[in-house]
């Protein structure tokens, strides 16, 4: 217990947190959801290197969007699991950053978007699917935990 | 939230890490709870308890607001 670093920052967890006490399955999740998120923005970068450097034909940019936009969710879903999976402390925390980090997005996106001139509606294609993805999400879930109270 | 973990801990001679170990979770949630930063939810709640062979409200009990807020 004496060389435990509770709450000290880990850049390269997702939990953002390096707990030396972590429970395995807590570690294993989170170092399969670091890696994906390497893999996503490996993909990408090599993605955004071919299309800009190779003329590829319209049919290969596309898949290359596709496969990049694979990688991505593959990296959503693995950090899901994380969080539903992790330890109860663990999760509050993430819920907590996850709370700020998308009020963080929210307001500094449309604060550009409605005050920043020339407006910059390039952000709404960040802002939008974060919308509208928080709000799928909270209600499906409101509507699953309704279907199972009856 | 008040409870009584870590004197039931002391009793049985038990660290935080063994009673993280039988409740499944971190040693850093059963700390949180003992200090009163984090409420455990109803199942961690009964392993607790299933764990001191105690009542969950023997080892659990409102706070001073939550007693204040029902004497309402």
């Amino acid at each position: 217990m004496g060389k435990e670093r509770a709450g000290r920052v880990n850049l390269l967890s997702w939990h953002g947190v390096n707990w030396q006490a972590m429970r395995e399955r807590d570690r294993i999740n989170d170092r399969r959801t670091t890696l994906w998120s390497f893999a996503w923005v490996a993909s990408l970068a090599l993605s955004r290197v071919a299309i800009v450097v190779g003329r590829l034909p319209q049919a290969l940019h596309w898949l290359l969007v596709a496969f990049s936009l694979a990688v991505g969710i593959q990296f959503v879903r693995s950090y899901l699991r994380m969080v539903r999976e992790a330890d109860e402390l663990l999760r509050q925390v993430q819920l907590e950053g996850l709370a700020v980090g998308f009020g963080a997005g929210l307001i500094g996106g449309f604060t550009v978007i409605c005050l920043i001139p020339p407006s910059a509606w390039w952000a709404m294609a960040i802002l939008m699917p974060m919308t509208v993805g928080y709000l799928v999400r909270v209600i499906w879930a409101a509507r699953t935990a309704a279907s199972d109270a009856e | 939230m008040n409870n009584r973990l870590r004197v039931l801990r002391a009793e049985r001679r038990l660290s935080q890490a063994d009673l993280a170990e039988l409740v499944d979770v971190s040693r850093q949630t059963v700390n949180a709870i003992e200090v009163g930063k984090h409420d455990p939810s109803l199942p961690l709640a009964f392993r607790i308890a299933r764990v001191f062979g105690q009542p969950i409200e023997a080892i659990f009990a409102d706070g001073p607001e939550e007693q204040a807020k029902a004497a309402e």
